[in-house]
């Protein structure tokens, strides 16, 4: 074997596991099964937020209702960023925009954008240094790491929160100074399992946040997401258990009950105003309620209200915006 | 954090066809250049080469995509490796014939004069040898002159026999 031979024979090839790297690959790039097929069902919540830029307010028997217009077609309609001064004084309850919401899988861990679901980081340094974190983690102590090999952990970056503060002042000459800005409490959100536009797609994926030290990470806390839109600090999500309207009304009944652990309180003194949002094809009501200060978990009483439509129902589904998506009530 | 993906939706067929040809042997030139997680650097190396692939030429995605790897593995080089974590994405070998330990040995002295080359020199025999570019495919991806890569090509070969030999000695 001469030596150009010996060289090619050098190469270290082995077998692999095609189909599921070419699985990995249509992840990475954003193509899986999943996103493409769920994509369409995704914009259309985006796009009926967006709608609410445009909403007015007028109150009628105590709550305050709002009149929005016509969602428009989907294909003219790209995400719209809410403009705080359109919006003016408007106790909306979230803390971001309505166009792309934040949402959060609660138990202390950061908020994200909505549009990370799709956008969130699969490649790069940080995710390789946090791919080293997760499988240092003990895949056997639960969660989201449950069964999953370290070498085929799958996740992705949902959002890096950090605190960022001035340094000590440094003099740069002519009597100047400057400050470095200096981060610490580096923590990463990541995405572990299989997740699509809407969430966690099984019970074994969930969520993992990484807290970094020394530019090393390790893993802080896990757990499955009960991914919901997030709230203004304060705040907690109240529900819509059921609905009643006639088609040709514009009047809609719903019965509110708080999420939370509230001791069992009656919720009317602590419910806000709602965020309706009308499109052609659905009615969405986003129904916050100031946040308990905790207590026993029993059943929460439900209290009903009304709510004045900008139209008649007709054939719309109603949705809890509770939810992440947005749950059609019965 | 890094750049953001693209959502580009759904690759066509011979976007795939292209992926199951070469993942294997990417995978492999990774390692061979001493990739600590080969796998993953090919993953990085195939989606970036989808990524730019309105600005590749036809025909010449597969340069581009080892041209890719090649450089994504010598950056990731430079940093702290996993194995300091004490996590490695190597799986231990199997167990092996003598024929085969004999040979592994030898194929492993090789791999290890490639790396002892330098990078630019190191470059040309990966893409010549075990990517299987030709000498003009080297030429345009790296932007070389055709005369210039031979003529590297031709000094790391001389070189990677004198390291072998250190190697041996």
């Amino acid at each position: 074997m001469n030596h150009e031979e010996q060289l090619r024979e050098a190469l270290d090839e082995r077998p692999v596991d095609l189909e599921q790297a070419w699985e990995e690959q249509l992840w990475r790039i954003g193509a899986s099964p999943q996103v493409v097929r769920s994509r369409r069902s995704w914009a259309r919540p985006l796009i009926a937020a967006a709608c609410v830029v445009a909403a007015g307010g007028a109150v009628v028997a105590g709550l305050q209702l709002n009149s929005v217009t016509t969602a428009p077609a989907a294909s003219a309609v790209p995400i719209v960023p809410l403009d705080p001064a359109e919006v003016g004084e408007q106790a909306l309850p979230f803390p971001s925009s309505l166009a792309d919401p934040w949402l959060g899988c609660g138990n202390g861990s950061p908020d994200f954008a909505s549009s990370l679901l799709v956008l969130g980081d699969r490649g790069g340094r940080e995710w390789t240094k946090l791919k080293a974190a997760l499988a240092a983690a003990d895949p056997g102590a639960g969660g989201p790491l449950r069964g999953v090999p370290a070498e085929k952990a799958r996740f992705f970056i949902l959002v890096t929160t950090a605190e960022i503060r001035a340094g000590e002042p440094e003099p740069v000459g002519n009597g100047q100074t400057r400050s470095r800005g200096e981060i610490s409490g580096v923590r990463v959100l990541v995405a572990t399992g299989e997740w699509g536009p809407q969430g966690p797609i099984d019970d074994e994926s969930g969520y993992a946040v990484l807290a970094q030290n020394d530019g090393q990470y390790s893993v802080e806390d896990w757990g499955a997401c009960d991914l919901k839109p997030a709230l203004k600090p304060g705040l907690g999500w109240a529900a819509l258990s059921k609905a009643s309207a006639d088609p040709s009304s514009s009047v809609l009944t719903v019965d509110v009950t708080e999420v939370d652990c509230t001791g069992g309180r009656d919720p009317s003194a602590f419910l806000q105003e709602p965020v309706v949002v009308e499109t052609d094809e659905s009615v969405t009501i986003f129904w916050a309620t100031t946040e308990s200060a905790g207590g026993d978990c029993p059943s929460n009483p439900s209290v009903t209200r009304q709510l004045q439509l900008a139209e008649p129902l007709g054939d719309r589904t109603i949705l809890d915006g509770s939810t992440w998506p947005a749950t059609p009530l019965s | 954090m890094t750049e953001p993906p693209q959502t580009t939706g759904a690759p066509d067929e011979a976007w795939r066809q292209l992926f199951v040809a070469e993942f294997a042997r990417v995978v492999a030139v990774c390692r061979s250049v001493g990739a600590v997680d080969p796998e993953d650097v090919a993953q990085e190396a195939f989606v970036r080469t989808y990524r730019h692939r309105d600005r590749i030429a036809d025909g010449r995605e597969r340069g581009y995509l080892y041209v890719t790897a090649v450089n994504l593995v010598r950056t990731r080089a430079r940093r702290k490796p996993l194995t300091d974590h004490g996590w490695s994405l190597v799986p231990p070998d199997g167990p092996a014939s003598d024929v085969a330990v004999l040979a592994d040995v030898e194929n492993r002295a090789v791999r290890l004069a490639v790396q002892a080359l330098g990078h630019r020199e190191r470059e040309v025999i990966v893409l010549r040898y075990w990517a299987g570019l030709s000498d003009a495919e080297i030429a345009t991806h790296l932007g070389l002159p055709g005369g210039t890569v031979r003529s590297r090509i031709s000094r790391a070969l001389t070189r990677l026999a004198r390291n072998q030999e250190g190697l041996q000695s």
